[in-house]
């Protein structure tokens, strides 16, 4: 059985927000919820790096143990999934979970906390697959049309991976095997081939632009 | 636009974790991000978000930066959400069954060995005006909300564990929706009559010189005796502040959680949480206590809270100096019969006993 | 109790984000008069109805078709899968097989689908009545702004009214667009192009024959070694960085980065070189200093195929390390590690984009570029090249067409041969075309006066000065009166105050946009401004040019919405009641009001013979892009299938007719292949000789070439000598007879070069020194607002020009007086990923506007600590001109110390005002803010009149 699983190549992720848009398009999802984001850390510094970060569908899921209603449950595929009949939108799982994956749309009169949202890895929800009830709630079900996620199939630099865990590891192994470099390595062949400067000299260069 | 300054708040976070929880901060995403690890292939998730905890800018301690914009955007990763995880879970839960269970076997107990506190000499035949009736009103309608606010708080809290097993999902999942939607009016609301119910009683909360004799004395548990007090003793007022410095706190961290408008971050939920649940514990005991002083406890301590009025005699057992103000100032004291007749002027706007 | 859900809300609008909340769908209806029965619900089409709104419980009926079009957002050309039922565009999928993008997509791409709600559209014509906008028929705005242009015709002349076009047309609307402007008598037509590539094709052009990237995004994948320059594609082109990666992972090519930022892309580069805005030409010429001092160039090379590299070696000798160093502030040894990856690492490719070409030397920058791989022998291999990232959809479609003040369609010229030419393809009468333009004469050439039709228009980076200059310093009849912006946002262009006063000045402002964009309410103007609603590229079909000049057939996904028209039918409707339609499509077929889009490639392919867009014709376009998944991912050859052999998009040159089935050219100037095969040399333009050294090629001829030299661009008299004629047919040697390459309306004599294997334009050396422009060898020049005073004396701009493209043109004037005391801040602007252009249509999209709600401007943490700013706060950007703007500040070390950067893609607030009331009701973006051009300054290229935004100098203050 298949384990599917996201996966964020640091090297290559540009911060163009595509999968974000994908998402947005694919699932029409309103202003203000955002299922997917990317994060740039040291932003505008040597080392920048950018990652895309959804539900990563965890195995030992904190937004399932935490949740006071038991709404979530793992599909055969391995998908972290949430049925918004049950949900309560108390935020718990937003509380517990490391990426931030939960989302909460202001909702009714007075703008509280709605039904909890987020990424379903295009899988749908507990309703009949492809069903129109599905979609209004949880968007597109692509995994039932035997299609992935669109955020990864519409990446701009194929940094963003989706599918079985497996298969991902070896398209990640094969990069890995071909740079020749970490997973967030820093061009080091470069310093060390034409420029010849000490490891730590700081590439980029303080007194650049001084005038 | 992208956004830049870090925040820095880890020493706040360790700190207040520390206090909750013995345990050390275990790093979550290996358990969570690890997955169903294949047995030939290592997976690159777990290589990645190792390299990436250990990356300046991606924690919450220091987030990095997104052009989302919402709670915690720019953290890629939160392990302090494990650590609230870890608080509900393994302390909360527990702790709030033993807490609460405890509270109620120990007033059983304490019914067993004591007793219902009886009124000395008996009722009498006098009545003396305690409560007007928007006073009861605001108690009432707090009282009320307070039992549903408890009710379907409990539900949320021990709900998945107890009644899931029990009602089913579908069932349970109605009585969670319900309960949720409950709560958040029924907050609300409590906070408004609690608020009402605050400025009608606070005058007679204040500190007195006698409050810390009362105290000494247990209340008159302890002993034979039964120490002086005014219009309100000293539990009463422990109750009263409790219940609106709680309940303000309650209101507070309530409506954060309640409103993503408000923009509180992951951290400032959790802390709300935190104070929200553990706050619940403790007024749920109190009340429990003053519920059973009001019931089983003592014989006539409700009667007021009813109908308005006390027996002179419970009155003067419990609240010595309140009932020789009364006198002195001529107040409302009547004979049992007169109370129909008397209750048309329940409007009158000073409080009985009210003290300058 | 009822409680909501969030799947009740899915389907439903974005909330606006800070202010006016959004309408919900169904109240847009209501309001917007189409739930009352508009022309969308009698087709049972619900406008922007999307599947999760319509699939309210019911399953939706009909079956999914599925399009294949074109992304409307950069010239990377992506291919999009439609899914639309019942009219209603409800899916976008992945095209994994197009060779292009492999599915892949940048947010905007991922976000195009939104063209189906179009929620923010310009939805009927409006106009200006007492500061009101009001609605209006067809009839009506076409009648009234026909009338208007007329009156002003017989007032001032044809030269007073303004054409400006775009590069958001198809190839087919670009070229009527054209061709409308030629039939109302004049050279004033523009578009983007002017002010994003304009000096690239200039100076690409003048060095070795085409002004176009040379190679391909998928061409990247053979490089081994990546250098960018002034272009942060992470942004503005996202998708070419799948293939630069590509060369990195599998070549381990190095990355170079050249920018006065550290960009996105910079941050995935190997080697960074922070260089102070405006020092190209010293960085390029610092490594090459490195590669003559070492000997790392291409000696054979350059002696086979390079004119004038000795006369650079002089100049480049001059900018050694240290004097490099003091002007552009980058270390000698980063400079030489970049040198010496690029020399050990070849063939490499050298990218640039607007950091590059939107300067006062914008020209010598782009030359400077060219000679660098000149040098390298980079050029005409596969995986190296200039491959130059154009900006727009189909900017470079619409450059080929001619959308411009100095050129007909093909870069034929304005000369009289040209139009000669072109009047033959039109099937029209020179002397009708001659009489539509103004009788006069505004300049003369060797004493003599020459007619208007051969003098160089007023370029759009200038219209401000066409309205506001002294008449008397305006070379043409009456200063411009009337102006078009048929799908331009004026917010991309600088000088905003002065833009303002112009737009208020003029009699009539028509804007024919699918928004109303920044044009309907920048100015003041309370009357005589037209608004008519312009399809988006997705409810009309036709080709478009990408960057590597791949020709792509973009099919129409939806029927216009709302009342909106295509604009070739809006431009037949004009031309109409102007009286030239007939004129215009004499051979063009029209139905009802749209000329058959089919019909204009058809007339294309007659006419672009200089730069082979004769060879595409519309079926061979449609079945390319039926079958795209058949072409290689690399080559961009199909292998097997109906296109075999050929390459994807045809990319220009493919010579002679379509039935000649000439492949395309995948690289240009690439001798190891024959020209029937894409193969070509070095363009002979420039003459065979110069001060009695020659300039055609030495010892290099393309494979299977019969002629084992270099040799000149072809004529019928050079068939003769060879004794080619007799190859051409009866019917070409009658239609070739007086004709050269260029002129030969029957493709013979192409065909007969071909098959000889020669390249129809010759075969010669690419100049590295242009005597004809103002500087042949390129040399740096300080910008006109400079810092850097001390190096004003030694690299002084230029001299102050009285007459150029019909307009006093300052120079040296503005850069005498020093501004740097009181505008300590060099201020440089670019591109977000999010938005593009102008930035109304995607800020008017709420996947992409929720992206970026605010205006910037970025400051170095020493600046803003200087100035007492912190991230965050609200600042004021002053520029020397006067203009300002008041922007959130963002303290990043992306840009040095002393340098700001500010996104152009914001409008919608002038200088501290809030102008969303202006907008018509419902049509105003999600997103407002500031433009940087507000603030940006004077600065015009020494040949094309680019603008420069890239250089300016401001001050920041906090707002109060």
């Amino acid at each position: 059985m298949a384990r599917m699983k996201f996966y964020c190549d640091a090297e290559r992720c540009i911060e163009c927000n595509g999968c974000v848009t994908a998402c947005k398009n694919e699932h029409e999802v309103p202003w203000g919820i955002n299922r997917r984001r990317v994060v740039t850390i040291k932003d505008g510094e040597p080392g920048e790096r950018s990652l895309s970060v959804a539900c990563m569908h965890c195995s030992d899921a904190p937004c399932a143990a935490v949740c006071p209603v038991d709404c979530f449950y793992t599909t055969g595929d391995g998908v972290v999934l949430h049925d918004k009949e049950i949900c309560i939108g108390c935020g718990y799982c937003f509380y517990a979970c490391p990426f931030g994956a939960p989302q909460f749309p202001a909702d009714g009169a007075f703008g509280t906390r709605g039904k909890m949202d987020k990424c379903t890895f295009c899988a749908g929800g507990p309703e009949e697959d492809g069903s129109p009830e599905e979609q209004r709630k949880y968007g597109r079900n692509r995994l039932a049309e035997g299609k992935l996620p669109l955020c990864a199939e519409m990446c701009a630099t194929k940094a963003l991976l989706a599918g079985d865990a497996n298969v991902i590891a070896d398209i990640y192994r094969q990069r890995v095997i071909m740079r020749g470099a970490s997973v967030l390595g820093t061009g080091g062949l470069f310093r060390d081939r034409y420029l010849r400067m000490s490891p730590a000299a700081d590439l980029r260069g303080a007194s650049s632009a001084k005038e | 636009m992208r956004e830049t300054t870090p925040i820095h708040r880890g020493g706040v976070i360790l700190l207040l974790f520390a206090l909750c929880l013995a345990n050390p901060a275990v790093p979550a995403a290996e358990a969570v991000a690890g997955g169903e690890t294949p047995i030939v292939v290592p997976n690159p998730g777990s290589d990645l978000w190792r390299a990436v905890r250990q990356r300046e800018g991606a924690t919450a301690e220091m987030p990095g930066t997104s052009q989302v914009k919402g709670s915690d955007s720019g953290t890629l990763i939160d392990a302090r959400g494990e650590q609230w995880r870890r608080y509900r879970m393994e302390r909360l839960i527990p702790a709030a069954g033993w807490i609460l269970g405890g509270v109620l076997i120990v007033l059983g107990l304490f019914r067993l060995v004591r007793g219902q506190v009886p009124i000395e000499g008996g009722r009498s035949a006098r009545r003396i005006l305690r409560y007007r009736m928007a006073e009861r009103i605001a108690h009432w309608s707090m009282a009320l909300l307070f039992l549903l606010l408890a009710a379907t708080g409990l539900v949320m809290l021990f709900g998945r564990t107890l009644l899931l097993p029990l009602l089913g999902g579908e069932s349970f999942g109605r009585l969670a929706v319900l309960s949720k939607g409950t709560h958040d009016i029924a907050g609300p609301l409590f906070f408004v009559a609690m608020g009402w119910m605050f400025l009608r009683f606070v005058s007679r909360n204040l500190p007195e010189p006698g409050d810390l004799r009362w105290l000494l004395e247990g209340g008159g548990m302890v002993g034979d005796r039964h120490p002086s007090a005014g219009f309100f003793n000293t539990g009463e007022k422990i109750v009263f502040w409790l219940t609106v410095l709680g309940g303000t706190l309650m209101a507070v961290t309530g409506l954060l959680m309640l409103l993503p408008l408000l923009g509180a971050d992951r951290f400032l939920l959790q802390l709300s949480h935190l104070l929200h649940s553990a706050t619940a514990v403790v007024l749920m005991s109190a009340i429990l206590g003053h519920i059973y002083i009001a019931t089983l406890g003592m014989e006539g301590a409700m009667d007021a809270m009813k109908s308005g009025w006390a027996d002179l005699n419970w009155a003067r057992q419990h609240h010595d100096r309140w009932v020789e103000e009364v006198e002195r100032h001529g107040g409302e004291i009547v004979e049992a019969g007169e109370i129909a007749g008397k209750a048309g002027q329940e409007t009158s706007r000073d409080s009985p006993g009210a003290s300058a | 109790m009822k409680l909501r859900k969030i799947s009740d809300r899915v389907a439903e609008p974005a909330p606006h984000a800070a202010s006016s909340r959004g309408l919900n769908r169904r109240d847009f209806l209501r309001r917007s008069g189409l739930m009352a029965g508009g022309a969308l619900l009698a087709s049972g089409i619900a406008p922007g109805m999307m599947r999760r709104a319509t699939a309210a419980g019911e399953a939706p009926a009909g079956e999914v078709k599925v399009v294949r079009t074109i992304c409307s957002h950069c010239s990377v050309g992506c291919g999009i899968l439609a899914e639309v039922r019942n009219g209603v565009w409800e899916g976008q999928e992945p095209a994994f097989d197009h060779p292009f993008n492999r599915g892949a997509h940048c947010a905007k791409g991922a976000a195009i689908r939104e063209h189906g709600h179009g929620e923010r559209r310009l939805k009927y014509p409006m106009k200006l009545v007492n500061g009101k906008w009001k609605r209006i028929s067809w009839d009506v705005a076409i009648n009234e702004i026909g009338n208007r242009l007329l009156e002003i015709r017989e007032q001032s002349g044809p030269d007073s009214v303004y054409w400006l076009g775009s590069a958001k047309h198809s190839n087919e609307q670009a070229y009527l667009f054209r061709k409308l402007a030629a039939m109302w008598g004049t050279n004033n037509v523009d578009h983007q192009a002017r002010i994003c590539h304009s000096t690239t094709v200039a100076g690409v052009a003048n060095t070795w024959g085409y002004g176009a990237m040379t190679n391909s995004y998928n061409d990247i994948h053979n490089s081994r070694a990546v250098l960018l320059i002034g272009s942060n594609p992470a942004e503005a082109h996202p998708v070419a960085l799948q293939h630069i990666f590509k060369a990195k992972e599998e070549n381990n090519a190095p990355i170079i980065v050249i920018d006065p930022r550290f960009t996105r892309t910079a941050a995935h580069a190997d080697h960074f070189l922070q260089i102070r805005p405006g020092t190209d030409v010293p960085i390029v010429w610092g490594m090459l200093w490195h590669i003559f001092e070492n000997g790392w160039e291409d000696r054979e090379f350059i002696r086979q195929r390079v004119y004038g590299m000795e006369e650079i070696r002089k100049e480049v000798a001059r900018w050694n390390p240290e004097e490099v160093e003091r002007v552009t502030g980058v270390p000698g040894d980063k400079v030489r590690a970049a040198a010496r990856a690029m020399a050990e690492n070849r063939p490499g490719t050298f990218i640039w984009c607007m950091g590059g070409t939107q300067h006062t030397i914008g020209n010598n920058n782009t030359r400077a570029y060219c000679i660098f791989q000149l040098a390298l022998g980079n050029m005409g291999v596969s995986g190296g090249g200039t491959n130059i990232f154009r900006g727009h959809d189909n900017v470079q479609g619409a450059t080929d067409l001619g959308v411009l003040a100095n050129t007909l369609p093909g870069y034929y010229g304005l000369k009289p041969g040209s139009w000669a030419h072109w009047a033959r393809v039109w099937d029209l009468d020179l002397e009708w075309i001659k009489s539509r333009f103004d009788s006069g004469s505004y300049e003369k050439s060797k004493g003599r006066p020459v007619p208007v039709m051969n003098t160089k228009g007023i370029p759009v980076s200038r219209w401000i000065d066409g309205v506001l200059e002294e008449k008397g310093n305006v070379a043409q009849k009456d200063n411009l009166r009337a102006i078009f912006f048929w799908g331009h946002a004026p917010n991309s262009q600088t000088r905003g105050p002065e833009m303002k006063r112009a737009m208020e000045k003029l009699d009539l402002l028509v804007v024919v946009d699918p928004y109303p964009t920044v044009s309907a309410v920048m100015h003041d103007r309370t009357d005589g401004v037209y608004l008519l609603p312009a399809s988006t590229q997705f409810e009309t079909y036709g080709s478009i040019t990408a960057s590597n000049r791949s020709i792509q057939w973009r099919d129409r996904v939806i029927e216009p919405l709302f009342e909106s028209l295509p604009d070739h039918v809006i431009m037949y409707k004009l031309a109409r009641k102007l009286g030239i339609a007939e004129q215009l499509c004499k051979h063009i077929r029209v139905n009802g009001e749209e000329p058959l889009v089919e019909d204009i490639t058809r007339e294309i392919n007659r006419g672009m013979w200089t730069i082979g867009y004769t060879g595409q014709s519309p079926e061979r376009l449609k079945r390319q892009q039926k079958h795209w998944g058949t072409f290689d991912y690399t080559t961009l050859e199909a292998e097997g299938g109906p296109c075999d052999g050929e390459y994807y998009g045809l990319p220009w040159p493919c010579w002679g007719t379509p039935e000649t089935g000439h492949p395309g050219t995948p690289n240009l100037y690439d001798g190891s292949r024959a020209v029937a095969r894409g193969g070509l040399t070095f363009r002979a333009r420039f003459g065979v000789e110069r001060n009695g050294v020659n300039l055609l090629a030495e010892g290099f001829w393309s494979k299977g070439s019969e002629i084992r030299d270099g040799y000149p661009e072809f004529s019928d008299k050079l068939l003769r000598k060879l004794g080619w004629w007799k190859d051409l047919t009866p019917e070409e040697r009658k239609a070739a007879e007086g004709r050269n390459w260029k002129t030969d309306l029957s493709g013979g004599i192409q065909r007969v070069a071909i098959a000889h294997g020669c390249a129809p334009f010759g075969n010669a050396k690419a100049r590295a020194v242009v005597w004809t422009f103002p500087d042949p060898v390129p040399i740096h020049r300080e910008p006109l607002y400079t810092r850097r005073r001390d190096l004003v004396a030694r690299y002084p701009t230029y001299q102050d020009r009285k007459s150029f493209w019909r307009l006093p043109t300052r120079y040296s004037s503005i850069q005498a007086k020093d501004y740097s005391r009181d505008f300590p801040i060099i201020l440089t602007s670019g591109r977000l990923v999010e938005y593009e252009g102008g930035g109304d249509e995607s800020r008017s999209n709420p996947w992409l506007a929720e992206l970026q709600q605010e205006m910037f401007v970025e400051i170095h943490p020493r600046d803003a600590n200087d100035a007492g700013i912190r991230d965050g706060d609200t600042v004021w950007v002053e520029g020397p001109e006067g203009g300002r703007v008041r922007v959130k500040a963002l303290i990043t070390r992306r840009v040095a110390s002393g340098v700001a950067f500010m996104p152009f893609h914001f409008g919608g607030h002038f200088e501290g005002r809030d102008l969303r009331g202006r907008y018509p009701k419902g049509a105003d973006p999600y997103v407002l803010g500031e433009a940087a051009n507000t603030v940006l300054t004077y600065g015009y290229d020494s040949v094309t009149q680019m603008q420069e935004t890239k250089v300016s100098l401001c001050r920041i203050v906090r707002a109060g």
